[in-house]
């Protein structure tokens, strides 16, 4: 039998005599059951609850009474966010970032309703997720089952046995890498797969979701090389096994655990956002020299009255074949998505760059790599709210508009009794949230793909320079 | 005893590794202070900002009222009509917690301030959030208590994890029983030296912080209950150490045991138990409560013209000029929407006090829960303290549209007395007793576990020691 698969039966039979092989697949499919019950009760009712609302808020805009149009921009509508497919997989920033933003008159609003709120405190100790479990819990699990691949062989004295039976280091390297890969290999499939299963039943699973699942499987595929590689790495360099343990772990740790929270409040530090009392001062200075369409006697909306009198040849607003409280509303709100437009696109960078920054500040770190890549995958990611948050404010403009039109033709100025009706309320159509397609995200997460890549390489790299002077180390 | 004690952490002091794991510790909780100290310099900022512009505006109406009442002008300033004076919105706010340096907590996920207004819905109140980044919030802080709950205990496990097991690997341990000095004794001060430098290193970085940070001086008892908790915390993790490698013949082995132990306590059981509880106790559709919000100003504005004839039929002797229907139409229809919204808001405040009792119940399962709630409560930055605001808030808000939609039926006007009387919101901290009570129970638990931990140990090195 070739010696390579003779080397990683050896050392998969070994696993499973120590026990340790039984305990981690035993450990990760109970995570995995319960990280996918509870993922998949999750998404189901979130959906559920979607859908309930965005058929009631339909069924609420179209039945409401003859109104005044500007009474109904003041209810306005609600952007629900739908959730991904491959939330189940990776919830990413979900728990945190608002899935709802209030459309209406007079400037946008900041996503609310985060899940997290509701949540037990004890969820800022993290989600168990089938995403937590390969990022952070499969590592774990490796470094167990891995950090005497070598090292054992070193302290045992059997690793230069095996080469003086003619075993090249190069097919011994290849058994073992075999052995961890397979087992991971195994492991990842299982955790990735049974979520996915559960994601295709989910509405809006599409071509692109499978592709996204995909690319998905691959980034995950990088990654655990890169941590199998590693760990490997270790090992082959380890005096002792217990060094290596001791060595892995504190990688692990200081990988998962200290260096993504130190990047993301460094960042923060770095490149500081507005807080919400700044964002509140500079949109009410931004607005102070603008137009208020209910405050007609400021002295821009009487400079506003003067440009419209003059631009329809006539001496008074009474005079105008349309509604000048129309015209000024619509005013208000081009002003008004300017200021807004402006502060509201500057706090969305600064996030998005510190999400840039944590990745560089944690020195590419390979975990927050993936993390950042998992998200943005999944649709869960930051980038993906700043694109819903930049169509809702779309949808929002237009709806305004179309409100505003539809009182300034239909009515004469200063008649606020005027009601509009059904006709107008079908006219507006429901939002739709359409997600960027995956090329663009990918080509937004540049360098969290290219961190994955070289990780990987290096790793790979690093594992084959270490295993290959494994042998001749006492 | 005292020249045991002394011989272990002298040695502990000549290793350049264990010095260098105390001094990583030291600067981790200084770090952890320091965005502690950060996050509550946001909301003091933002609390700060929205103070100012509203404290601007009223000295501009307060001008106005003087003005009119000093010249008697005609046309009264807009603001002595009560739906102007209580439309216009005053800002509840929450200050930082007294001990927020300590520790994050939930503060960056409910809002520190809430506009209260006469007309303002109790659905909405609190929709106002900080713009924290999300991916700072999904990452977690960096805070004192992350680093005591999560890092501590590793840290540990590198100082002392191999407590007996490596004497035992180097063949010294035989040499040290053979010695006339009880094991007890031998394992007191080896339990001792191994608790007391991360001890001292914790009350120098808190002493320092409190020097720097003024709040944190403020709240002595407070500290002194964080430092309690903090070092039952440490006594549990070396007696447990201590205990577990009694009869453990491998430095490895001991260290691995105590590392699979800090995954489930602080990784897997935290997680796990808060999917549980979620799943358990689900929190109602906050969509739907948004919706139902709309259905409910529509209806209320539908039976408008409906809300005030009933009114005016059950009050007949109050006044009726039509000049004034709008208004009083306008405090009918929120009064009909709070009514129809009470039960689903109800249902939010249950869920959550629900969640945290079933938290309350499974803290004994880790210690790391046990302690992360403990240290939340004692800083003050609990969903409790968030809850307490919340209906403080609330109560505030009925008393003033009580006040202002009183003064609307009435058909009253404001003087300048009545402006510069208008009500003021200050949050009111927990009373002591409660605090006290709460604190007493945290620290209780940890001790209880504290006191299992010196039991194993206790135990097990009573039973002759392995040589």
């Amino acid at each position: 039998m070739n010696r390579t698969v003779l080397v990683a039966r050896e050392e998969v039979r070994q696993l499973w005599r120590d026990r340790r092989l039984p305990v981690v697949i035993g450990t990760v499919g109970l995570l995995l059951a319960a990280s996918s019950v509870v993922g998949w009760q999750a998404q189901e009712a979130d959906a559920r609850d979607r859908d309930r609302a965005e058929q009631a808020q339909r069924d609420l805009w179209l039945t409401q009474q003859d109104r005044n149009p500007h009474g109904a921009a003041h209810d306005g509508l609600l952007a629900i966010r739908p959730a991904p497919p491959l939330g189940s997989v990776d919830r990413g920033v979900d728990s945190y970032a608002g899935t709802v933003i209030a459309m209406q008159a007079h400037g946008s609003q900041h996503a609310r309703l985060r899940p997290a709120v509701d949540a037990p405190s004890l969820w800022r100790f993290g989600e168990v997720t089938p995403a937590t479990i390969v990022q952070v819990v499969l590592p774990l699990a490796l470094i167990l089952l891995g950090f005497g691949t070598y090292a054992s062989e070193r302290d045992r004295g059997t690793l230069q046995m095996l080469l003086a039976t003619g075993a090249s280091p190069g097919s011994i390297a290849l058994g073992k890498l075999a052995a961890l890969g397979g087992i991971t290999g195994g492991l990842a499939l299982l955790v990735l797969a049974v979520p996915m299963i559960t994601a295709i039943r989910v509405p809006g699973w599409d071509g692109g979701e499978t592709a996204s699942a995909l690319v998905l499987g691959a980034v995950y595929g990088l990654y655990l090389i890169t941590v199998t590689a590693g760990v490997l790495t270790v090992s082959a360099l380890s005096r002792t096994s217990r060094g290596a343990l001791a060595t892995l772990l504190a990688v692990w740790a200081a990988l998962t655990l200290v260096t993504p929270r130190i990047s993301a409040a460094a960042s923060v530090r770095a490149a500081p956002t507005v807080t919400m009392g700044e964002f509140g001062s500079r949109v009410a200075t931004g607005l102070a020299d603008g137009i208020d369409g209910h405050a007609p006697w400021s002295e821009r909306a009487r400079e506003f009255e003067a440009e419209v009198l003059e631009l329809y040849g006539v001496g008074s607003v009474d005079e105008l074949p349309v509604n000048f409280d129309g015209l000024l509303l619509q005013a208000d709100e081009e002003y008004t998505n300017e200021v807004y437009g402006q502060h509201t696109g500057d706090l969305w960078d600064g996030w998005l760059r510190q999400e840039r920054l944590h990745l560089v500040l944690a020195g590419g770190n390979p975990v927050v790599a993936v993390r950042t890549l998992s998200s943005a995958v999944s649709g869960t990611g930051l980038a993906q709210h700043a694109h819903f948050t930049a169509q809702a404010e779309q949808y929002r403009q237009e709806l305004m508009q179309l409100l505003n039109h539809d009182m300034t033709v239909n009515s004469r100025s200063g008649d606020w009794d005027y009601r509009a009706g059904p006709e107008l309320w079908a006219a507006v159509e429901a939002f739709r949230y359409q997600p960027p397609a995956l090329g663009a995200v990918l080509r937004s997460q540049g360098p969290a793909l290219g961190a994955v890549f070289l990780w990987a390489l290096g790793a790979l790299v690093a594992a084959g320079v270490s295993v290959r002077t494994a042998g001749a180390r006492p | 005893m005292r020249s045991l004690l002394r011989q272990e952490l002298r040695l502990l002091l000549r290793s350049r590794a264990r010095v260098g794991v105390l001094v990583a510790y030291a600067a981790a909780l200084a770090a952890g202070v320091g965005e502690g100290v950060r996050v509550a310099s946001i909301q003091q900022e933002t609390n700060d900002a929205r103070g100012r512009v509203e404290a601007d505006w009223r000295a501009g109406v307060t001008e106005s009222f003087a003005e009119w009442e000093r010249t008697g002008g005609e046309s009264p300033p807009r603001h002595t009509h009560p739906s102007t004076a209580g439309g216009s919105a005053t800002n509840a706010f929450l200050p930082p917690a007294p001990l927020a340096a300590l520790g994050v907590g939930q503060t960056d996920l409910f809002p520190s301030w809430a506009r209260v207004a006469m007309w303002m819905r109790s659905a909405e109140q609190f929709d106002a959030i900080e713009l924290h980044n999300p991916v700072q919030l999904a990452t977690g802080h960096f805070d004192a208590t992350f680093v005591v709950v999560h890092l501590l205990p590793l840290l540990l496990i590198a100082l002392a994890g191999g407590m007996l097991a490596a004497e035992r690997e180097a063949g010294v341990l035989p040499l040290m029983l053979a010695s006339p000095i009880p094991t007890r004794r031998i394992l007191a001060a080896k339990v001792l030296a191994a608790a007391l430098p991360p001890l001292v290193v914790t009350v120098g970085v808190v002493v320092i912080a409190a020097a720097l940070v003024p709040p944190l001086r403020a709240q002595p008892l407070g500290l002194l209950v964080w430092l309690l908790l903090v070092s039952f915390y440490i006594g549990f993790w070396i007696l447990l150490a201590a205990g577990l490698n009694a009869k453990t013949r491998s430095l490895g082995v001991a260290s691995a045991r105590l590392c699979v132990l800090w995954l489930i306590w602080v990784l897997l059981v935290p997680a796990t138990l808060a999917a549980a509880i979620r799943s358990g106790h689900p929190a109602p559709s906050r969509l739907e409560l948004s919706l139902a919000l709309r259905a409910a100003n529509h209806d209320a504005e539908e039976r408008s013209e409906a809300l005030l004839a009933a009114y005016l039929h059950s009050h007949p002797h109050a006044p009726a000029t039509p000049s004034e229907d709008r208004n009083k139409r306008f405090v009918l229809e929120r009064r009909a929407v709070e009514d129809e919204l009470l039960p689903l808001l109800t249902g939010f405040d249950e869920t959550a006090q629900a969640q945290q009792r079933a938290v309350d119940r499974w803290r004994l399962l880790s210690p790391a829960v046990a302690l992360h709630e403990a240290l939340h409560e004692a800083a003050g930055t609990s969903q409790r303290r968030s809850a307490a605001f919340r209906v403080q808030v609330n109560a505030f808000q009925q008393d003033w549209a009580k006040r202002y939609g009183g003064m609307v039926f009435r058909e009253e006007r404001l003087t300048l007395a009545d402006w510069e009387s208008r009500p003021e919101f200050r949050f009111g901290e927990p009373p002591f007793r409660d605090r006290a009570l709460r604190a007493g129970t945290d620290l209780l638990v940890l001790f209880s576990m504290l006191t299992l931990a010196g039991g194993l140990a206790w135990t097990r090195a009573g039973r002759r020691l392995e040589p």
